[in-house]
């Protein structure tokens, strides 16, 4: 046995700090012999805060006395969607109670889905899927959203490997300025190149502060490309120094990367101002229906910044928060509703946007080379609490889409009593069994979604994940 | 922090039992200090500074980084070089616009808000050495122009040992000397003799920049100060810089 300091042990164990951008042979290998021939776009869509699945993806007939309290006793599915109290409060539900004579489901591409979504994105129902009765593990909005970002459960609070974004950017061995965008989100870069890592941005502003050089003036370019020549120079003994985990080889790889971000050409396609300076601009504030004058900081506006990076040859990988302050543990009827349907509206807008754009001369939309997930850290619980909200439920769902993807499916499902608790199902269907089945899990979402883009899923191996098959094309 | 090794655990109930067998004032102790268990009581544990105490059966421990300066590098914080800018350039800072540009791109560059964030990311991602290229050149821009006008050299920050008018080769020992007072102040590292690689490289640097500059021609004013910002903008750039 080769002998193994601690230091190596720890090293070995990837629990050393420091070796942030450490890169394994064996993924690199794995990876760089499988990049998809077609082009493929991830697009995440990050609900921040625990959404409500009952308004959201997977809604109950509140018209069924299961679902309603009677005679004072709690509904003996142990489900309240409180629809009827959200309706009081928010004319957008109380318009879809109307529609749906009370049951507060919407039905649409052969899905179904709460109150809270808008029609924006209803219009493109038979595009998308919803898996169901996901075991999220954790009631922690850290853990929950950064398992779901990267597929594997953390460590403690902290994320444990690369997001699924970055696995995509740099398993598309992607040559755009900026291929994995990150707009208000978490994002993580464990073992990729450097190309691949997020580039963290809050709004358009920041995207033009990275794409644009801060002064043109301040070197000349002749002294740019004497000092480009100098930095890919031979390493110097004081960096060697520092290189014992690869801290100086990965700054050295980060530094020639950030050359080649810089494209002020592309800074003008997010120059978001009012009046929008120039006809690009103009086209997408029209397209996302933007006031310039008001909403250049809402959700729309994330959209239309995610809808640009892709579409214009900026971004493989799109993460975009498009919903914050869900995690309302009071009076969740006031006001949950109110902070999801803008979010499901700017996405709605987004993929309308996605399939109106072709993809070079290939003849498909962006939307047809585009996968989508779009997700929150965990469910709500289906009881109000005594303060009229929702606590942490670990029973979640998310949407899903791809090209690799079936349509109009829903994969899964959270039991019809009980309270919405994980069903065990059959992973070549997606339908509840009662013996031999197995529960989802965030990385079997991510192993199937990656298997959908024709992308490697070995970073997953220590999860163990199964490919929800039934969902695959 | 790992759990002790099991193998530890075993070394150290066998050295009990070695210490437990061994007779009383009886044995001598070795040259060295140690302690040495009675004759022909079985296994021995020599502990002493030659013989470091390990369980009897570990392999030899080799270092992997020996010869290595740094075990765990890590990268400054924002906090860090927003408060060394200074300190290396006499005062000159990072701005964009008129604010500080730490404070002006905080948020981008990581550094938490305490609200959605709380810990800062100290990867050299691209999106960090993007920035870092436009800290570099605009506070080396600033301390060279305000160098070029500073009678005192005392109160420069890079043209320490030289004049604007010293060129590589026209004034090279001054050259040379305020290459290495920049080396030291800038990176904290030393550079001996004539023979050092990495003064070289920085001296090459510096002569390649004028003589671009100047485009053929002698070489003036104007090229000399763009040959001291170009290697300010490496130094401040460099990994040397931003790791300890």
């Amino acid at each position: 046995m080769a002998p193994c300091s601690r230091r190596r042990f720890l090293e070995i164990a990837g629990l050393a700090g420091g070796g942030l951008l450490l890169r394994p042979a064996w993924v690199k290998e794995a990876w760089a012999q499988q990049a998809p021939a077609e082009p493929r776009f991830l697009l995440m869509v990050y609900f921040s805060g625990g959404w409500d699945q009952l308004l959201a993806l997977d809604p109950r007939d509140a018209t069924l006395p299961a679902h309603q309290y009677v005679a004072g006793k709690v509904p003996t599915a142990g489900v309240y969607p409180a629809y009827d109290e959200a309706a009081v409060r928010d004319s957008a539900v109380a318009a879809v109670m109307q529609s749906t004579a009370g049951k507060g489901v919407q039905a649409a591409g052969g899905l179904t889905f709460g109150p809270a979504v808008t029609q924006s994105l209803l219009a493109h129902a038979a595009d998308l899927s919803l898996v169901r009765g996901m075991m999220m593990d954790t009631l922690t909005h850290e853990v929950g959203r950064r398992y779901l970002l990267t597929g594997k459960f953390p460590r403690g609070l902290a994320a444990s490997g690369s997001s699924l974004n970055t696995v995509v950017a740099a398993q598309s061995q992607s040559v755009l300025d900026l291929p994995n965008l990150v707009v208000n989100v978490e994002a993580y870069n464990a073992d990729y190149p450097a190309f691949a890592s997020p580039i963290f941005v809050r709004s358009a502003t920041d995207i033009r502060a990275v794409l644009n050089p801060q002064s043109t003036t301040a070197l000349k370019g002749s002294s740019e490309a004497v000092l480009e020549v100098y930095e890919n120079g031979p390493e110097r003994c004081g960096e060697a120094e520092l290189d014992g985990e690869g801290l100086a080889a990965a700054f050295r790889d980060s530094r020639a990367q950030a050359r080649k971000i810089t494209n002020s050409a592309a800074g003008a396609l997010f120059q978001f101002a009012n009046p929008p300076p120039n006809t690009d601009v103009a086209e997408l504030f029209t397209a996302f229906n933007l006031d310039p004058a008001k909403e250049l900081n809402g959700m729309k506006a994330r959209a239309a910044l995610a809808a640009q990076a892709l579409t214009r040859g900026i971004s493989q990988a799109v993460s975009v928060t498009l919903a914050d302050g869900l995690d309302d543990h009071f009076d969740l009827p006031g006001q949950h509703a109110a902070s999801l349907s803008p979010g499901f509206h700017a996405l709605g807008l987004l993929i309308s946007y996605l399939k109106s754009k072709q993809v070079g001369t290939t003849g498909k939309s962006f939307w047809d080379c585009t996968t989508l997930f779009a997700f929150s850290e965990f469910s709500r619980t289906p009881l109000l609490n005594a303060r009229d909200g929702r606590d942490h439920h670990l029973t979640g769902s998310c949407l899903v889409a791809g090209p690799g993807l079936k349509r109009g499916k829903v994969f899964g499902a959270s039991t019809a009593t009980g309270g919405m608790q994980v069903s065990n199902v059959d992973l070549a269907t997606g339908l509840p069994v009662s013996t031999g089945g197995v529960s989802i899990r965030p990385c079997d979402v991510h192993a199937t979604l990656l298997q959908s883009m024709g992308m490697d899923a070995a970073h997953l191996s220590n999860q163990s994940p199964r490919l929800l098959s039934g969902l695959l094309k | 922090m790992g759990t002790p090794h099991r193998g530890h655990v075993r070394g150290c109930l066998l050295l009990l039992v070695a210490c437990s067998c061994m007779p009383l004032g009886g044995a001598p102790a070795p040259a060295d200090g140690g302690l040495v268990g009675s004759a022909g009581a079985g296994p021995t544990v020599q502990v002493g500074v030659a013989t470091p105490v390990l369980p009897l059966d570990h392999p030899p421990v080799v270092d992997p980084l020996a010869g290595t300066a740094s075990a765990a590098a890590r990268r400054l914080s924002v906090a860090q070089l927003k408060n060394s800018l200074p300190v290396v350039l006499r005062g000159h800072a990072w701005k964009v616009g008129n604010a500080d540009g730490f404070d002006a791109r905080a948020g981008t560059l990581g550094v938490p808000d305490y609200v959605s964030s709380v810990e800062e990311n100290l990867e050299s991602t691209p999106l960090y050495l993007k920035f870092m290229a436009d800290m570099a050149r605009d506070a080396c821009n600033r301390a060279v122009t305000a160098d070029a006008v500073q009678a005192d050299p005392t109160q420069r920050a890079v043209l320490r040992f030289v004049e604007p008018l010293d060129t590589p080769t026209g004034s090279r020992a001054k050259v040379e000397e305020n290459l290495r007072y920049l080396r030291l102040s800038f990176l904290g590292l030393r550079s001996e003799g004539t023979d050092d690689p990495a003064l070289a490289q920085l001296r090459g640097l510096f002569e390649q920049a004028v003589a671009a500059a100047a485009g053929g021609n002698v070489p003036g004013r104007a090229h000399v100060l763009e040959g001291w910002r170009t290697v300010c903008v490496a130094l401040l750039t460099s990994p040397e810089f931003h790791l300890y």
